[in-house]
């Protein structure tokens, strides 16, 4: 009796969970199943922009297939390959870069001194700024004639000769990325910071009563109780880099230097009118950053889902 | 080890003195204990010696050196914290050798010291856990383990045993007591509970506001309290203050009732102080009579409240059975030589 009362207790609620949960489960799917759903069909069409509604299905020939003896589609395009490289080392570098600046800043910010508040509104400015606007601001600061990086060095006396690092293959890449750790070290200095309040005091004073080195403190004290927040610092800005889009395309366009996945996509997709093959490069970085998911969250099981400290 | 000197110390936080000015000895070996109300500044006092916080003027002398520009790592002491400041990532063993590391002794030295500790203080079978995995005392074990490892001139304990429930804090406090009778060790402690400081002080500073009220062994300030604040403070329940007159040959008290008094004193109104275990229940005339109106049971003691006119009443310790019942009519007898006399001022005369 009590249990078959508790039994249609239990069902009602779950009834009422569904319920709650069904505006939210309809908007998902319209807005993001459908679109994934439909990508995917696309991407095994030769659809194309220009010619809608003559699509055909081609199979997988849009990502690999072997014609006359030779291999062709995204994944035997060396292009595709590239953008791969390009997308992997901005985002493992501007990330590295983000978060050991982003811990640097947050220690300090965490320190007692004057106007405390004031720096850190102030340090969030670069986060505030909407990504177009700062990627324009930066691509005019670094022109190669006339942008204000070029005149500082050269009246410093560090370049002999004006850079262009926008256009200079070999500085693209570097340059965009630095441009990235300016703009997101903030959002990583914020979740440090975060972390770094949540600290227990007596355990700082405890290590100086007991006479420990300030940074055996950091690393052997600070560093393993700020790790869960690093942790998910690194994932959200690592899953974020894979897919960067505006800041590269606003500042280097579709240059071969910079191309990343998701500018690779697009350039097929709407310069190249190929809805199929832009299509299929879509699902490609979607099944990158599916699978580059996976790996960070089994590699970190654990330590930020799992197991609560 | 080491003896402990205060002199003139002052200490501010921006405009506002917390502490005004204090001057205390401490004994090599003893046990003080630092006691009073919330926010007398008693730890902070202890956060002063211990070199956490930084004094605004006066001296700090341990061991014959003077310490107050020295930072906390250079004074020879060690801190026991109320939260016991465990780092909660490392394991016990960690956490003992955790500040031992840099003192250059060898490895196999070192461990020797923390597993001597842990043994000493029964938890070497802990070492290998995490502090969330241990119970609070096992916890303040861990914390003292820290302490003494570094084999300090001077131990400071701030409320070590107010996160613990009371029968732990009981068990404790003997541990306490047992280890300052081992080590021999100047220990300075903090609590807010009177218990807690009679029972383990060689001597109790009690304090106030920033200032020191009175300062001798628990039996002397429960016996012979310097003035109003320190009676008052300590004993449970506490002290029976009743307002008395002053006459020829003795103390008129309300309702009636006089106690001879032999010995010069200020006419008017005074402040008579008497202890709930030294009134006692009598089947004459007595010096206090009234009715009952509550009565508290103990166990092995009651305690009886009882209103004795003039919108004042009494409590006293009743041992006998049976108990007296609200509604009873009771005199008590006071024992003279255990009773006090305030002047005006609330100092004892």
């Amino acid at each position: 009796m009590a249990a078959a009362a508790h039994d249609s207790l239990t069902r009602a609620r779950v009834r009422t969970a569904w319920l709650f949960l069904a505006p939210m489960l309809f908007v998902l799917a319209i807005v993001a199943l459908w679109p994934l759903a439909r990508t995917l069909l696309l991407s095994l069409t030769d659809a194309s922009l220009g010619a809608a509604g003559t699509a055909r299905f081609v199979g997988f020939e849009n990502y690999l297939v072997k014609d006359d003896g030779a291999w062709y589609g995204l994944l035997a395009d060396p292009l595709w390959w590239l953008a791969l490289r390009n997308t992997l080392t901005f985002a493992f570098v501007s990330v590295a870069a983000e978060v050991v600046l982003g811990t640097l800043i947050a220690l300090i910010l965490n320190a007692r001194f004057r106007f405390r508040g004031l720096m850190r509104a102030a340090v969030l400015v670069p986060w505030a700024i909407p990504t177009v606007v700062s990627a324009k601001m930066w691509a005019w600061m670094l022109h190669d004639q006339f942008g204000i990086v070029n005149d500082l060095l050269l009246r410093l006396g560090l370049i002999g000769a004006p850079l262009a690092w926008l256009a200079d293959a070999d500085l693209a890449l570097w340059s965009v990325i630095a441009v990235d750790v300016w703009k997101t070290t903030p959002f990583v200095a914020l979740l440090v910071l975060a972390a770094l309040q949540m600290l227990p005091e007596d355990c700082y004073e405890a290590a100086r009563v007991d006479g420990i080195h300030p940074a055996k403190v950091f690393f052997f004290v600070t560093l393993p109780l700020i790790r869960p927040a690093l942790i998910v610092a690194v994932i959200f800005r690592f899953l974020d880099a894979m897919r960067v889009f505006d800041l590269v395309y606003v500042m280097t366009g579709n240059a071969d230097a910079t191309l990343t996945l998701s500018v690779h996509a697009r350039q097929m997709l709407v310069d190249f009118q190929d809805a199929g093959s832009g299509s299929a490069a879509s699902v490609l970085l979607f099944v990158v950053i599916a699978l580059l998911s996976v790996l960070c969250l089994l590699a970190m099981r654990g330590e930020v889902l799992g197991r609560r400290q | 080890m080491a003896e402990v000197r205060l002199v003139g110390l002052r200490k501010s936080f921006g405009r506002t003195e917390v502490i005004h000015g204090i001057d205390l000895r401490v004994e090599d070996g003893e046990f003080v204990v630092f006691v009073g109300p919330s926010g007398c500044g008693k730890s902070t006092l202890l956060r002063l010696i211990s070199g956490l916080e930084e004094a605004t003027s006066g001296e700090i002398w341990i061991g014959g050196r003077e310490v107050s520009q020295v930072p906390p790592a250079k004074r020879g002491v060690s801190m026991v914290f109320q939260s016991y400041a465990l780092y909660p990532h490392m394991n016990v063993y960690r956490n003992i050798a955790f500040g031992l590391s840099l003192a250059g002794a060898s490895r196999a030295d070192l461990d020797a010291r923390v597993r001597a500790v842990a043994e000493k203080l029964q938890i070497a079978e802990l070492l290998e856990r995490r502090p969330r995995e241990l119970s609070g005392g096992q916890r303040q074990r861990v914390a003292i383990a820290r302490a003494i490892v570094r084999e300090p001139q001077v131990f400071l304990f701030d409320e070590p045993l107010s996160n613990l429930d009371a029968g732990l804090r009981a068990d404790t406090r003997v541990e306490i007591a047992r280890m300052h009778d081992e080590l021999r060790a100047t220990m300075i402690y903090v609590t807010h509970d009177q218990v807690e400081a009679m029972t383990l002080a060689d001597r109790m500073v009690l304090l106030n506001d920033g200032r020191v009220e009175q300062v001798g062994p628990p039996a002397e300030l429960y016996r012979q309290p310097r003035n109003l604040f320190v009676a008052g403070f300590l004993g449970s329940p506490r002290m029976n203050l009743l307002e008395v007159q002053s006459g020829e040959g003795g103390l008129l008290l309300p309702g009636g009732g006089s106690i001879a008094h032999s010995g010069e004193l200020p006419r008017g109104q005074l402040t008579l102080g008497l202890r709930s275990e030294d009134l006692h229940p009598t089947s004459g005339e007595g010096v206090l009579r009234g009715e009952v109106t509550l009565v508290e049971e103990l166990g092995e003691t009651r305690l009886v409240h009882l209103r004795i006119g003039d919108g004042q009443s009494v409590i006293f310790r009743h041992r006998e059975l049976p108990g007296p019942r609200p509604g009873d009519r009771i005199a008590l007898d006071a024992d003279p030589e255990r009773a006090l006399l305030f002047d005006g001022n609330g100092e004892r005369l």
